[in-house]
């Protein structure tokens, strides 16, 4: 540090300029909610190559445009069925068994971790 | 950077050309803490920070095919950081930092150390913004952030000499709007 015509200490500009703006603010980051919307916005931009995401990531970028069209497709389905010929739901599991087999059908219903691999099946997902 | 991580970074790029999601979600981790340093320093504003992350990715996404696997990635994208940041703050658009981060505010300071450090801070905003753009973003990153003036140079496109030659314009500048202010009397 020098001294300036009038006797003033000259002072270190970094220094100064370091402490008065402190250190980048990294700690109140949501870091793995920035990587996420950087995820959900990016994606898009790659998909014409075809880019595989994890299947998780496939539903969030489909669960918000989906819940509409979900919403009225239930909507119509209830409004469609008339109630004397399904009083206890069968209808519904029969329509959505038609066309497998048995065993392709447990595999539908089943609740085990095969759902990952049918899914990756589904989507083709690497 | 090492060559090391470089060759990493390149083959990180080919499988995303390749149709790697898990490839870009990889490199999304490895930089943007750095990306968004570059982007708070230039802008002052956390969230318009993260905005510029956010928007620097989808711009990488969509033009990965022009980065060339012999350059070295960090600074490449640091640049397209430092661009968007820079047009954001021309635009205007952003919102002024007018909070001081939590890490540089003691637990045990009164409303007046509080105020009298918010008074310090707008006053070195001022005395940066008489500066010209791009010296601005040079001392930023090289005096405050402690970068390289290779890397900057990389950043800002110039080379480490001309970087070198901003910096002392910059701090020379700096030195006669803040000594007045801060420098104590012998």
């Amino acid at each position: 540090m020098t001294n300036d015509e009038s006797g003033r200490r000259e002072i270190d500009p970094g220094a100064l300029i370091r402490e008065a703006l402190g250190p980048v603010p990294d700690e109140q980051v949501d870091w793995s909610g920035l990587h996420e919307r950087v995820m959900r916005s990016a994606i898009p931009a790659l998909g014409g190559r075809g880019v595989m995401v994890r299947w998780w990531e496939y539903l969030a970028r489909w669960s918000v445009p989906a819940a509409p069209v979900a919403a009225a497709a239930s909507l119509a389905l209830l409004l469609a069925m008339p109630a004397s010929d399904s009083p206890d739901g069968t209808v519904i599991g029969g329509f959505l068994n038609d066309g497998l087999t048995e065993s392709e059908s447990a595999v539908f219903w089943s609740e085990e971790d095969d759902a990952d691999v049918l899914l990756y099946a589904v989507f083709d997902f690497d | 950077m090492t060559e090391g991580a470089d060759q990493e970074e390149a083959a990180l790029v080919r499988r995303i050309r390749n149709g790697d999601g898990r490839a870009f979600s990889a490199l999304v981790e490895q930089h943007m803490r750095g990306a968004f340093t570059v982007a708070f320093r230039i802008l002052g504003n956390r969230e318009d920070a993260e905005d510029v992350v956010q928007e620097a990715f989808v711009r990488l996404a969509e033009r990965i095919d022009e980065f060339h696997e012999s350059r070295a990635f960090r600074p490449w994208f640091y640049r397209v950081v430092a661009n968007i940041a820079l047009n954001a703050r021309r635009a205007r658009s952003v919102r002024r930092t007018d909070d001081i981060p939590v890490t540089t505010a003691s637990s045990e300071a009164t409303p007046e150390d509080e105020a009298g450090r918010a008074q310090i801070r707008a006053r070195v905003e001022e005395a940066l913004d008489t500066l010209p753009e791009r010296q601005r973003t040079i001392f930023l990153l090289t005096d405050v952030e402690g970068m390289s003036s290779t890397e900057v140079g990389e950043i800002v496109g110039c080379a480490p000499g001309t970087v070198r030659w901003h910096l002392h314009k910059a701090r020379e500048a700096l030195r006669e709007v803040l000594t007045p202010m801060y420098g104590r009397t012998e």
